[in-house]
């Protein structure tokens, strides 16, 4: 019998970028060798020199990329040869689901969407000419504009809806990849992708959502200077409505934490097709690492040097912690070429604190080599899933220090120490709380340990991965045979 | 390019109660000078000499302007047109250095072009040496004056453009006078020298304005390329308009001298006709064209960052200045046509032409009246980029105009000049038919034309 095909689709990540979502991805892949994989991935755009930083594990048969990128567009006008009787249906359509969408009902697309995919034999009713330059196209265009509020410049109002109407064109006119099971990581491209793949082909469909896609959009778009402030509520409602066309069509959702599970539910997700995953680490590896010894105590923050890990309060915390305890000295572990203009802040800020004697960058190292090394963890992030390296620390007895974000309290709940995020002052006092006593030090440690052994070994999560694609393939296969 | 229609509607909205007739002056002298410089000088030639008009006959002076007319008309019909989108894309730009390169290259290929054709022509017209050689100077003149008509229109100093016309037109009437008197020479000479003073001061005139260092540029001849439509839509427009008047020579003209052939009732009651729409013409300058063309640049701005609602307000704005503007010219076109309908007989006594030209004055008459709109038509319809309409247009109005005359050429006298006025309404309003359909599209068709 051969292995069930599971078509993985992972949005602008793995296995290009190096990361907590990535490195899953890798491990589910690489542990369930009585699947095969097809990779789909979602790019910005075309990565010309760029490696694989993950060796692809051989149970992948086929990788299939997707750019998203304005200037791949295929430039030949293609108009559909669907009759106009058939295309003014399908507009129809498009108006309802667009009218369905602003009162959160997204049950229209499965509709739109075999109007946009092409059909057994026959091909699409509407194709990218009619999408941007038709007649349809245009009344689409005014109603819109009208219900999203009607006082945006045209010309915004119109590179906004053009812009998103190629990308998505990208995502219909892409050969979906035939596969037994669809899983995606995150909603957003990927989950909408994930949505098609499901409408057309029957299948299955699992989505597993680390951080939630809608709230990172939406901060990203809030935070950014290129985004006109007048366009910024239609994006956040473009984002948001590829996150509830995912939940919509999602056979099974699997959230990491309770909070996760709130925050999905509230985005209108049914509470029916939710389950909580763990995220887990693979505890042998780390049970062994022996722990080196110092007179003076290390602090360490393991993370890439970009904004969401929030570097700047921790090097702020660590000044501040230096004034009260000289002999400390900290470690910013992790790559520092993600974002180059951040870090040179960091370094910046480091030089302005006079700390550049205490504070060092090791950029990208083997995380294998550091946990031993470090006395206390620390993470200050503004936004978090459920980071792993807070595990992989807890598992090699380093006592934590989080911020309160994503599934952390939970994880650190009797075990570790928590701060409000963004808050240096607050950070430093807990360093100082951990650095004065030893005892504590060694006690919460034991106790980490142990909690991570019991809750979130990896094995724990593959087992439960296992049992969930095999029911799901299951039913999909039932459901295929009743449909024959 | 309503450049000098700003100018002189800041002198029409002047305080002095003179000033308003003044613009029309103005205005009247740049849209139609060198035909008012014609026919001015024509009427002199006629009072000092006695051979024009005064008879049904055409004097072998009067034959060789006209064919000079035409076939300069005919000629540089192309050239003219996509000079004029060059520059109106040029000024659009703001590279005014480019203006005059432009202007220059097309000068220098107009009198190569002219002086070809003009040799030829000579030849097979069997002109004297004297007059053959003033013939095709005044052919290459008044070629390179039509190229530069519409580089007038984007210039400032419109009292310049005046001063050349009444300077010429003084030369012209005093060199004729004494020739008249002493040398009886051919006319030719002297009307050329006139006409030749005319261009250069005109020319004078666009050198204090623009200033440039290069002589040419090559680009002009690449717009020949890019808009293929507007050099197609200028030949037929010239051929269109002259292709009644030569099957008219042909089937019914009479022989002149040499290979000349004119058909008077005809050719006079086309010449005066015409006079009819140059009130309308200088009211479309002053007024209309200036009018509009602000409505235009407050919609096509608002396009670039205004709300659909602004865009809107504008475009019913810009659409009712159509309308209403078009509507205008039309009824002060029609009152002016009805006048010269009814008084048809006074109006040719005035000009010393026969009572017998007066059916086919009126149809005349008519049909510069159609003509007149149908132009505007054409004017508006390029302001939109219509120029795949447009030159279906041209094109059917020119083969309408031939099968309608060689028609009308077979029918009674009373007919004549009917096939011609058809044959301009009927593309004018085929024309403003898709100008009202592109105005009410124009929003989708923005929509739709933006680049992928």
């Amino acid at each position: 019998m051969t292995r069930p095909l599971v078509c993985m689709i992972v949005e602008g990540s793995y296995p290009y970028i190096v990361g907590g979502v990535a490195s899953w991805v890798h491990q589910i892949i690489e542990s369930l060798k009585e699947f095969n994989f097809v990779l789909w991935l979602i790019l910005p755009q075309e990565y010309k020199k760029r490696k694989f930083k993950y060796p692809i594990p051989n149970n992948v048969l086929h990788i299939e990329e997707i750019f998203l990128n304005q200037s791949t567009i295929n430039e030949a006008k293609k108009y559909s040869k669907a009759s106009s009787k058939e295309k003014r249906k399908a507009w129809e359509d498009v108006e309802t689901y667009f009218n369905y969408m602003d009162f959160k009902n997204y049950k229209m697309f499965d509709v739109v969407a075999a109007h946009l995919l092409p059909k057994a034999n026959k091909e699409k009713t509407l194709d990218l000419m009619d999408l941007l330059k038709s007649r349809g196209s245009f009344n689409l265009f005014n109603s819109r504009y009208h219900k999203d509020g009607g006082n945006v410049s045209f010309m915004d109002y119109f590179w906004f809806w053009r812009s998103t109407q190629t990308t998505l064109y990208k995502l219909y006119d892409s050969t979906i990849p035939y596969a037994d099971l669809y899983h995606t990581v995150s909603t957003g491209y990927a989950g909408y992708m994930g949505a098609l793949a499901h409408i057309k082909y029957n299948k299955p469909f699992l989505l597993t959502e680390h951080g939630i896609y809608a709230n990172e959009r939406e901060d990203e778009i809030l935070a950014s200077k290129n985004i006109k402030p007048e366009l910024k509520p239609l994006w956040i409602k473009f984002f948001n409505n590829l996150c509830n066309i995912t939940y919509e069509y999602t056979d099974k959702l699997v959230t990491l934490f309770e909070g996760n599970r709130l925050l999905a539910v509230k985005g209108h997700a049914d509470p029916g097709k939710i389950e909580i995953i763990p995220n887990g680490i693979d505890t042998k590896k780390f049970t062994s690492i022996k722990k080196e010894p110092s007179d003076i105590i290390r602090i360490g923050i393991v993370a890439r040097v970009v904004p969401i890990k929030d570097i700047l309060t921790f090097i702020e915390a660590a000044a501040i912690a230096k004034q009260k305890l000289p002999d400390l000295k900290f470690y910013i572990i992790g790559p520092t070429d993600e974002n180059k203009n951040y870090f040179l802040k960091c370094m910046m800020k480091v030089k302005d604190l006079d700390m550049s004697n205490d504070i060092i960058f090791t950029g990208k190292v083997n995380m294998m080599d550091y946990y031993g090394k470090i006395d206390i963890m620390v993470l200050t992030s503004v936004r978090e899933a459920q980071p792993l390296t807070l595990l992989e620390a807890m598992c090699v007895e380093v006592p934590c220090i989080s911020s309160s974000v994503g599934s952390c309290p939970d994880l650190l709940e009797g075990v570790g120490l928590i701060t409000k995020a963004k808050a240096p002052g607050e950070t430093a006092d807990a360093i100082v709380k951990l650095a004065e006593d030893h005892a504590l030090r060694k006690a919460l440690g034991k106790k980490s340990k142990d909690k991570v052994l019991k809750m979130y070994d990896i094995r724990l999560v593959i087992d439960k991965y296992r049992q969930t694609y095999m029911e799901m393939h299951r039913e999909g296969t039932t459901i295929g045979r009743n449909r024959v | 390019m309503a450049g000098i229609g700003f100018e002189l509607q800041k002198l029409y909205e002047g305080k002095k109660g003179f000033a308003k007739i003044k613009a029309y002056f103005f205005a009247t002298l740049i849209s139609s000078g060198p035909w008012i410089f014609s026919i001015f000088c024509l009427v002199a030639i006629g009072i000092l000499s006695g051979t024009f008009f005064k008879t049904a006959n055409m004097g072998s002076f009067s034959i060789l302007i006209v064919y000079c007319f035409a076939g300069s008309l005919v000629l540089t019909g192309p050239i003219q047109f996509t000079l004029t989108r060059y520059l109106a894309d040029q000024l659009f730009l703001k590279q005014t250095d480019r203006l005059l390169p432009a202007l220059s290259t097309m000068l220098i290929f107009t009198a190569i072009l002219t002086l070809i054709t003009g040799v030829g022509a000579a030849l097979y017209f069997k002109l004297s040496l004297l007059r053959g050689i003033f013939g095709v100077f005044f052919y290459m003149t008044i070629s390179s004056i039509w190229v530069m008509m519409d580089f007038l229109s984007c210039l400032k100093n419109y009292k310049e453009i005046v001063r050349a016309f009444l300077i010429g037109v003084l030369i012209t009437v005093v060199l004729i006078a004494g020739n008249v008197i002493f040398l009886r020479w051919p006319l030719i000479i002297f009307y050329s020298l006139g006409q030749f003073t005319i261009f250069i001061l005109l020319l004078r005139s666009v050198l204090k304005e623009f200033k440039t260092k290069m002589l040419f540029i090559r680009e002009i001849f690449t717009y020949f390329k890019i808009f293929p439509s507007i050099a197609v839509i200028g030949f037929f427009y010239s051929c269109g308009i002259w292709i009644d008047k030569i099957i008219f020579w042909i089937i019914r003209g009479e022989r002149i001298s040499g290979n000349f052939y004119a058909y008077p009732p005809y050719d006079i009651s086309v010449y005066i006709a015409y006079l009819t729409i140059i009130p309308t013409l200088a009211h479309f300058i002053i007024k209309i064209e200036t009018d509009f063309y602000m409505k235009y640049r407050k919609f096509y701005d608002s396009i670039i960052d205004k709300p659909v609602k602004e865009i809107k307000k504008n475009k019913i704005e810009m659409a009712h200045s159509f309308k209403k503007s078009f509507a205008e010219l039309f009824v002060f076109q029609i009152l002016i046509t009805a006048a010269a309908y009814y008084f048809a007989g006074d109006v040719l006594r005035i000009f010393g032409a026969p009572e017998s030209f007066i059916p086919v004055f009126r149809n005349l008459a008519i049909a510069a009246c159609f003509h007149v709109m149908f132009l505007f038509t054409m004017i508006f319809m390029m302001y939109f980029d219509l120029r795949r309409t447009t030159t279906w247009i041209v094109i059917l109005f020119f083969f309408l105009n031939v099968g309608l005359t060689i028609y009308s050429s077979t029918l009674d006298k009373k007919y004549l000049g009917m096939g011609y006025a058809l044959s301009l309404a009927i593309p004018m309003f085929i024309g403003l038919v898709f100008m009202l359909i592109r105005l009410k599209n124009l929003e989708y068709t923005i929509f739709k034309n933006q680049p992928i």
